[in-house]
């Protein structure tokens, strides 16, 4: 009963912030504004960690293998642009919807495809190892395949087409929040229910005669399908897709930095995780730049020690205590 | 009870208003008292030594440009000295985009200083064009980043095919049986490499010295041995090798361990820091790095250049922070020229202007900014640099003897 009041109140206060989110660039110089990249970031870290919270939060699958959906979005959005795939002049493509729905899809499927061997075989490690293999594998091949992904140097897109953050702005809150959405459907459904069975004891859920591989192909897809779109919008604002900038592994560390630190398993916790660590990192680089790391890791040290179920686990107890106390 | 839940309320709500308008309303406004000049370095990651010594470069510049009152700007008529405002790009091409969006939209600079790795400048020079913020960048090829046709950006280095020259032109003036027979390359897999690499196949071609073997690596590799093992099976005799300074260290120490015995080795990027040296000690002897400047070179202020940085260094000599101090005094020749500082006239300035008297001689840049500066090869010699090309009659290249006989 507590927690269906606290969840109701953090929600509000989430639609508040949203409202808030909306209309904030109507007040603020959007192409000046630190804030506004600021959030472009914060936006598409919690696609991309609620991705990986899906799949390894409430399937218990932990995925080494987001940067490469990531990438691979990023890609697909520089090529078909770079190529016309769709034969509509190469002035269309950008910010094209179709693209980056596009860009999602065939990670996903590509998910689905590599998804067969690795969850059919391989469990826990194993299968985290697997992911994290196939990624340096695309990785290499971004490399090696000169003629289509322009090797090391990567895929110049024409940025004489940038006009404004604005849709940066716009459409990265859109997608983060529709991923959030999608969690929290998939959460409150019998998917969800589904997958926390199999999070908690495979064997058990086999006994009950859940069919876990569907599950776990599926939840793998839709968290490559939040990579690839994320990367895809990543893709438009950089302008350059090379492995270094969109294969990195820090696309792989965030997330799931993210997620512990917000709250693994959980809809919010990646949202709360994205504020803070991207605020942290934020507040690092600009004001402990040669110790940022040693800054950042010591906090994020600091917050496991203290919160080691997560930011939003600790909201939650406050919550409790104070509605008790009141 | 009740006031606690609520001043717990009210803290939840004053932190969520105040942190987000917070990084919005923060930045400080500078009025023109000063000149702020953004500089994205490599302070961490696999390029920070390199960057460490264009960090001190850019530093003692505007030390010694604030020291004589610092620049005149017309349109204020006085004289403003510089404020550098640094961001790391902790080596990494998107890192690079986000530093330049700190820079211009935090520190709000309308000028900014490039680090010294292409993809890094490139990805930031995107990240200008969009705000059209003046991006003065020096020490990333001038092909590559020409061809990306910049109208915000200018460029001073030498391109990858003129750096490739150098080792074959040091070979043509050894004797003939003296000189390699099966020379190989391996090269980093990015696009310092990739252009690196296309210059020495084009030179090896022209110069008449065929590559026994074409080799690249992905930077950050931790493990040399297998291409070590074919370089030995094909009895290579030279290697001309591009790496950050980590991996060049683990290169060489891995070439002593499988005792790999070439006659000439020769590395770009990674070779010429003093800290390169001081890893591998003893082992550093014969070594050939490059170099982008020289104190001995006979430019004004060169030789006062150099006695700062070994004062600085204790005693140990650069061969990169010339380059970088240059570019300092270029772009305060351009603000001066300029009168304002608008990053647009200042580009203008740069864009098809001359400098005379830096520390690099004079320079040219053309009509796209791309501006040639001379590159160097020199050998380390029991912690020195001796001069390698150009030919000095002081200093005979010496070849590396095999390991067992060092």
């Amino acid at each position: 009963m507590y927690l269906n009041k606290i969840e109701k109140r953090i929600w509000f206060i989430g639609l508040i912030i949203t409202i808030i989110f909306v209309i904030l660039p109507l007040g603020i110089d959007v192409e000046r504004s630190f804030l506004i990249y600021f959030l472009f970031i914060t936006f598409i870290n919690i696609t991309l960690s609620q991705g990986w919270n899906l799949v390894a939060g409430y399937a218990g699958q932990i995925s080494l293998g987001t940067h490469l959906f990531f990438g691979l979005g990023a890609y697909l959005t520089a090529i078909v642009w770079l190529n016309d795939f769709f034969g509509i002049g190469v002035d269309n493509y950008y910010f094209n919807p179709v693209l980056i729905i596009l860009s999602g899809t065939i990670p996903a499927g590509f998910a689905a495809l590599i998804g067969l061997p690795l969850l059919w075989r391989l469990r826990g490690d194993s299968f985290s190892f697997g992911t994290l293999a196939v990624a340096y594998i695309l990785t290499i091949f971004a490399i090696k395949l000169r003629k289509i992904t322009g090797g090391a140097d990567g895929l110049h897109l024409p940025s004489i087409v940038y006009e404004s953050m604005k849709p940066y702005y716009y459409v990265s809150l859109l997608i983060a929040i529709g991923s959030t959405i999608l969690i929290y459907t998939i959460a409150k459904s019998s998917y969800g229910l589904t997958l926390r069975a199999i999070c908690e004891d495979e064997l058990s859920a086999i006994c009950h005669g859940v069919p876990i591989l569907r599950y776990k192909i599926l939840t793998f897809a839709i968290s490559a399908f939040l990579a690839g779109i994320s990367g895809s919008v990543y893709g438009l604002y950089l302008f350059h897709i090379n492995p270094d900038s969109v294969m990195n592994l820090n696309w792989l560390f965030y997330p799931i930095l993210i997620c512990v630190l917000g709250g693994i398993g959980t809809v919010l916790g990646p949202v709360i995780g994205s504020f803070v660590s991207t605020a942290l990192f934020c507040i690092g680089d600009i004001y402990f730049r040669q110790l940022h790391p040693l800054f950042s890791g010591m906090l994020i040290i600091i917050i496991m020690k203290f919160l080691p179920g997560g930011i939003l686990q600790y909201v939650k107890y406050l919550f409790i205590k104070y509605s008790k106390e009141v | 009870m009740q006031s606690k839940a609520k001043k717990f309320k009210g803290f939840i709500w004053v932190a969520m208003v105040v942190l987000f308008p917070w990084l919005a309303f923060c930045q400080k406004v500078k009025g023109p008292s000063e000149i702020l000049i953004g500089v994205i370095n490599s302070m961490t990651g696999m390029n920070a030594m390199t960057g460490a010594e264009q960090k001190w470069a850019y530093e003692q510049a505007v030390k010694d440009i604030n020291a004589k009152g610092g620049v005149y700007v017309k349109e204020f008529d006085k004289k403003m000295p510089i404020k550098l405002i640094f961001q790391d790009d902790k080596s990494q091409a998107a890192e690079g985009a986000a530093a330049m969006e700190r820079l211009i939209k935090y520190h709000k600079v309308k000028i900014v200083l490039s680090t010294n790795i292409t993809p890094i400048n490139i990805a930031a020079a995107t990240v200008a064009e969009k705000y059209k913020v003046y991006f003065h960048v020096n020490t990333t090829w001038r092909d590559v980043f020409g061809q990306q046709g910049f109208k915000w950006a200018s460029c001073m280095f030498f391109t990858a095919y003129e750096a490739a020259e150098v080792p074959f032109l040091v070979w043509n003036y050894c004797a003939p049986e003296e000189r390699p027979k099966k020379p190989a390359i391996l090269m980093e897999d990015n696009p310092d490499g990739q252009a690196f690499a296309d210059g020495f196949r084009n030179m090896s071609k022209q110069y008449g010295y065929p590559l026994a073997l074409d080799e690249a690596y992905t930077p950050g590799a931790k493990d040399f041995s297998s291409y070590i093992l074919k370089f030995k099976m094909n009895g290579i005799d030279a290697l001309l090798w591009l790496g950050s300074p980590t991996d060049s260290i683990r290169l060489v120490r891995q070439i002593k361990e499988n005792k790999f015995n070439v006659r000439y080795l020769h590395g770009w990027k990674g070779f010429w820091p003093t800290e390169f040296m001081k890893a591998l000690g003893p082992d550093s002897d014969y070594l050939i790095h490059d170099g982008f400047w020289a104190e001995t070179l006979p430019y004004p202020g060169a030789k006062e250049l150099g006695e700062k940085f070994k004062k600085d260094h204790k005693g140990l000599d650069s061969v990169s922070v010339g380059l970088p101090y240059a570019a300092v005094q270029v772009l305060v020749q351009a603000i001066e020229r300029a009168g304002t500082l608008d990053p647009g006239k200042i580009r203008d300035q740069v864009f098809g202007g001359e400098f005379k008297g830096t520390v690099l001689g004079d320079l040219k840049y053309d009509e796209k900014g791309l501006c040639k500066t001379p590159s160097l090869a020199l050998q380390w010699w029991k912690g020195q640099r001796m001069p390698v090309w150009p030919k000095v009659p002081q200093y005979q290249l010496k070849w590396m003897p095999a390991w067992e006989q060092r």
